[in-house]
């Protein structure tokens, strides 16, 4: 766990602002594992995300990512898709998509070459050129994973990266991005509220009560690798969405709970 | 018909109106000929100065290098300073009002002081035109600067960038593509206020040939330079627009 890829979250709260977002959080991630985080809204879990990523202190515990406590950003170790894409509007795609390797002095002429051939891997070739206000949604959000697929990060955080799109093409760009992921053995972290894109995607959910959010369930996928869409047909499916369903009602329903009451 | 011909339609349209009005007004001596000179004799002055380009040209150049050397001295104090303003809230919150209300101040109340101190020659003009071109370059540097999205500084911070490639590669272009309207009104307030003020009191330049002009009661010679104005003022526009669709869209390298 420790070596490799993995990430140890002990007992974590996090500030958001000068509000508590997150409360003794604690989970692993094992390395190679695609783990989603869910929860209701407000409860921290984006919070969370960006306190593993680096870009948020913790106010206790701690974060250790491949065996080294996490102090602030790791651009070799996690690369970042966030929720509002973050793409620079005068860059191109594919510059957009180069920042990274920019700022790591990589010479111009190979990184130009790695940001379309993993442009081309996302299937936008052909718009490499263009600045995202002229690129649809999905296409901008397919820049933003060529932007985080780009580095050599075993790491990738995604924040709701589709959360700006409708289900169908959700679920088309998560099953894309599970063909991109395939063969490059990343430990995923995703944050979504989507609970049937938490299912098809992921090994293992994480389940977060209401603010300031903490863990109340961690459930392994009983579903085979690779994910096919006809298993969200499957009665393991249903039963899934099921329990998260049944899981995070009864957290909501009860605040202030025992776990999950205001904290003096 | 096409866009662009309705639009051409439109302009040569509106001239026609204008034109005929002139026209109709100077040859029925509804205004007398020392307030609107007919056409003909300003297009006779016009011609009496293309026989002679230096003398056109050389109070043309004097008000582009005036209005030039004015609205590089502007941007040159106004973009750092508003990017500093802009980039911190403290600072943002404390000068903000003061700069918003220095700019609607009468600021041509200087000119005598300037006149005085720096003499009738270019450094008065450019010292007027810079203080009119630098307020609205800092007002809208200063704005950009106070709204750069935190999400793009974030995603920076997460794929390396220190303070300094911070400022590089966000806060910079994101100042540069959103102060280009700022930029060009500054550029035009420098522009005008060079001409009025070689018009109250200068040595040289367009608005000086317009006092002149003015001042012998030669009305034909004095429309001619209002047309000089004109097409200057058009030059500067236009050129400035190339450099502006680059600020904008940055260089795609």
């Amino acid at each position: 766990m420790e070596a490799g890829a993995g990430i140890a979250v002990r007992d974590v709260s996090v500030l958001y602002g000068s509000v508590l977002a997150a409360r003794d959080v604690t989970f692993d991630i094992a390395p190679g594992e695609f783990v989603s985080l869910i929860g209701p809204s407000g409860c921290g879990k984006s919070t969370v995300l960006r306190a593993i990523g680096g870009l948020l202190p913790t106010q206790s515990g701690e974060i250790v990512l491949r065996g080294r406590p996490v102090v602030g950003p790791m651009p070799r170790d996690v690369a970042f898709v966030f929720q509002d894409l973050a793409l620079y509007p005068w860059r191109s795609a594919r510059r957009n998509v180069e920042i990274a390797m920019e700022l790591a002095g990589v010479p111009r002429a190979i990184r130009r070459r790695r940001a379309l051939d993993v442009l081309g891997q996302v299937g936008l070739a052909d718009v490499a050129e263009r600045f995202p206000g002229q690129l649809s949604g999905g296409m901008q959000q397919r820049v933003a994973i060529a932007r985080a697929l780009v580095s050599e990060a075993p790491v990738l955080l995604l924040d709701e990266p589709f959360a700006a799109l409708d289900e169908q093409t959700r679920l088309d760009l998560g099953g894309q991005l599970l063909g991109l992921l395939a063969d490059r053995g990343k430990t995923v972290v995703f944050v979504t509220h989507s609970l049937a894109e938490a299912g098809y995607l992921s090994d293992r959910i994480v389940v977060m009560g209401p603010r300031p959010g903490t863990v109340v369930e961690v459930i392994t996928v009983p579903m085979p690798r690779p994910r096919v869409p006809e298993l969200m047909r499957s009665p393991e499916f249903h039963d899934l969405q099921d329990r998260l369903l049944t899981v995070l009602f009864q957290r909501s329903a009860h605040v202030p709970g025992p776990k999950t009451g205001p904290t003096p | 018909m096409t866009l662009s011909a309705r639009r051409a339609v439109v302009y040569v349209g509106i001239v026609a109106v204008v034109g005929l009005v002139w026209v109709v007004l100077t040859a029925t001596s509804a205004v007398a000929p020392i307030i609107l000179p007919a056409p003909g004799g300003v297009l006779r002055s016009l011609a009496r100065m293309a026989a002679d380009p230096p003398a056109v040209l050389g109070p043309v150049w004097r008000t582009f290098e005036e209005t030039a050397a004015a609205f590089g001295v502007a941007t040159a104090v106004a973009i750092p300073l508003g990017t500093v303003i802009g980039a911190s809230p403290l600072l943002h919150r404390a000068f903000e009002p003061v700069l918003a209300t220095l700019a609607v101040l009468p600021l041509v109340i200087l000119y005598p002081v300037l006149a005085a101190s720096m003499g009738l020659g270019m450094p008065s003009k450019i010292a007027l035109g810079a203080v009119y071109a630098f307020f609205p370059v800092v007002i809208s540097t200063c704005r950009a600067a106070s709204q750069v999205d935190a999400g793009l500084v974030a995603a920076a911070r997460s794929m390396g960038a220190g303070r300094l490639a911070v400022a590089e590669h966000v806060v910079l272009p994101a100042i540069a593509s959103r102060i280009a309207p700022g930029l060009r009104v500054g550029l035009g307030l420098a522009l005008v206020t060079v001409i009025a003020g070689e018009f109250i009191a200068g040595l040289g330049g367009v608005g000086y040939q317009l006092a002149a002009a003015s001042q012998r009661l030669d009305s034909p010679t004095l429309f001619a330079w209002v047309v000089v104005a004109i097409a200057l003022t058009v030059v500067v526009n236009v050129a400035f627009g190339f450099p502006t669709a680059v600020l904008e869209k940055g260089v795609n390298r």
